[in-house]
This record gives structure tokens, C-alpha cells and sequence, in this order.
């Protein structure tokens, strides 16, 4: 890596090879915002530019580099924070909680690459122990491991689904276009913790499975048939929802039923 | 499976959620393709879900107010 440059107008080669960088790191998983917002990437460029690589790993244990690295992930990790706490203050108090234990903490990061990993577990363990600490005792969902299959696999597809329609009408597509994203936030609001926290990584940041894995100390394979499950609840919530709004008695409504 | 395996559609829906989220190894991932290419009804299955997988990633909000912003900043100038 080069030393840093100003920042031009135009779009300087830097941000080419940070993108670049990024994606070999694999730190970023979404791309655009690199080109999208410039002063960030010349902030991350200036903060990353000190940094050494060192075989496959790129580390650099300084406050800036820190901060640079939790600034770059912020959204996210208060997006997951608000969705854990379902409220705002609550949030902001887990995030700077999190980012405190994380400094703390970060002689234990040993793969730069790792960090938004690293950084979702510690939030995730930090909403764990803050709210033992408020109750009494730990919420039961938090003991209980998956309960072996609660409820039956379930699929809005498979409800509204009309294969003789093809062409003329698309019902599930015309439920997905009506679903307002508020009805959404409720649905997910309304899952259980365990699930809730692997659709939020899963679908809402676009963590990998590995990733997820890392953040809530299971096996992979947990991973999977957690969210398998979290899936078809959300969905079985989400159908709820839209019977509430009479969603669900457009002209194809329980077709299946 | 091998690689010359032809998926069917029990197969083919057992693993969509993780073709969506890319997580197949390659070989699967072409043979899962491969069923979506021929089955109309696994396909929109594919749509549906994926589509509902994109509903959920446009709640991410990547903004954070000015002020958390800098009360993290502050945070770290602290540590």
C-alpha cells in the first residue's frame, strides 16, 4: 500500500486499489459504497494507508486504525444493535459498550480480515450480559438450544403459489410488492431473539455464514438450520401480518388451503 | 453430489436458501443452477425467495446520526 493522497473531485486511482484491497481483505462485502461516497473511502484511505501487510493478514493495532475499522462497520453494527434492543437509546449505549470491550479486548483479534466478525460477536455477547445483568435471571430462550422442530416448515410461496397462472398474474410477487417495510420491522420484531439475530446478520447485513458462526460461537452448522428455521418463522409471521391488513385475500389468498 | 448429478426438485429446494445466499460449494451451486434453468416452478420459488431476501437487506440502514458518529469518535479519543 501506498501513502495516502488528497482528496481530488474526480476519483482518484487510490480508490481503485482500496476497492481492490478491500475485496482481497474481504472487509467489505458491498463494494458500491467504496466509489459512492468518497470522503469515506479517503477517511478509511488515510487511516489504512499506515498500515503493513504481513503475509496473508493486514494488521494494525493502533487507536486510529481502530477506529477506522469501527467507523467503516458503524451502520451496521448499530443497525444490529437496534434490532437486538429494539430501541434507539438501548442501542447507542450497546454499540459504545461493544466498541469499549472491543479496545480492550483486541490483542484477541489475530485476522484483521476478521473484524466485523470479531466486532458483531462482542456486541452480541455484550447485549447477552448487559441484559442478564437488568433480569433477574437470563430470559429462557437464551437456555434453551433449539428446540427440536417447533413447527412445520412453512412457506409463503407455497401458499399463494399458482402454477396455472404463469404468465397473467404472479401472487406471491404481488404480495412482496404490497408488503410495506414497516411490516417487515414488525415481523422481525416479533421473532424470537435467536432468530431474529441470525435473519438481521444474515439477511438485513449480508454476513456469511462463517461469519455468523463467528459472531455467535456455534458451529456452521448451527448456522444453517437456525436460519432455515428463522426463515420459515419469519415467514409464518409475515403471513400473519398481511391476514391483519387483508393482504392475504387477494385473488389468490390461501389457494393452497 | 457429483458434478454430473441432476438435481431434482426435492434436492433443488432443500438447498435454494443457500444458492441465494451463495453459500453452495461450486458444484452444487452449478447443479442447482442447472434445475432452475429447466423447472419453472423451483425457479419462482428462487424469485420469490430472493426477492424476499432483498426486501429484508433494503431495511439495512447504513446511516448513523452525526452525533453517535461523533460520540464514538470522542469514545475512542478516550480509550
Amino acid at each position: 500500500l501506498a501513502a495516502g493522497h488528497g482528496c481530488r473531485a474526480d476519483l482518484p486511482p487510490w480508490t481503485r486499489r482500496l476497492s481492490k484491497w478491500f475485496q482481497d481483505a474481504r472487509i467489505v462485502g458491498n463494494l458500491t459504497i467504496i466509489p459512492d461516497t468518497l470522503a469515506r473511502a479517503q477517511d478509511l484511505w488515510n487511516h489504512f494507508a499506515g498500515w503493513r501487510v504481513y503475509g496473508a493478514g493486514v494488521m494494525n493495532t493502533s487507536k486510529d486504525a481502530f477506529e477506522a475499522q469501527v467507523l467503516a462497520i458503524l451502520g451496521p453494527l448499530h443497525g444490529v444493535a437496534r434490532r437486538l434492543t429494539k430501541n434507539e437509546a438501548d442501542a447507542e449505549d450497546l454499540v459504545a459498550e461493544s466498541i469499549t470491550r472491543a479496545w480492550r479486548a483486541r490483542a484477541s483479534l489475530v485476522d484483521a480480515g476478521a473484524f466485523r466478525a470479531w466486532m458483531f460477536r462482542i456486541l452480541n455477547n455484550t447485549f447477552i450480559s448487559e441484559r442478564r445483568k437488568t433480569l433477574a435471571r437470563p430470559r429462557e430462550e437464551l437456555l434453551v438450544e433449539e428446540s427440536a422442530e417447533e413447527e412445520g416448515a412453512f412457506s409463503i410461496f407455497e401458499r399463494l403459489h399458482q402454477p396455472f397462472l404463469l404468465w397473467f398474474a404472479n401472487p406471491e410477487q404481488e404480495f412482496l410488492d404490497k408488503l410495506l417495510g414497516e411490516e417487515l420491522d414488525r415481523a422481525l420484531a416479533a421473532l424470537p431473539e435467536r432468530y431474529r439475530v441470525v435473519v438481521v446478520l444474515a439477511d438485513i447485513e449480508g454476513l456469511k455464514y462463517a461469519e455468523i458462526a463467528e459472531t455467535l460461537d456455534v458451529p456452521v452448522g448451527t448456522v444453517r438450520s437456525r436460519l432455515a428455521r428463522a426463515r420459515c418463522a419469519l415467514q409464518r409471521t409475515l403471513w400473519d401480518v398481511a391476514r391483519d391488513r387483508g393482504l392475504q385475500t387477494s385473488r389468490a389468498g390461501g389457494a393452497h388451503e | 453430489m457429483s458434478e454430473t448429478d441432476d438435481v431434482g426438485c426435492e434436492q433443488a429446494l432443500k438447498r435454494l436458501l443457500e444458492f441465494i445466499d451463495r453459500e453452495l460449494s461450486e458444484s452444487d451451486h452449478d447443479s442447482v443452477e442447472r434445475h432452475l434453468r429447466t423447472c419453472r416452478s423451483c425457479y419462482s420459488r428462487m424469485e420469490f425467495e430472493r426477492r424476499l431476501k432483498q426486501r429484508l437487506s433494503a431495511l439495512s440502514a447504513d446511516d448513523v446520526p452525526v452525533e453517535s458518529r461523533d460520540r464514538i469518535r470522542a469514545l475512542i479519543k478516550g480509550f
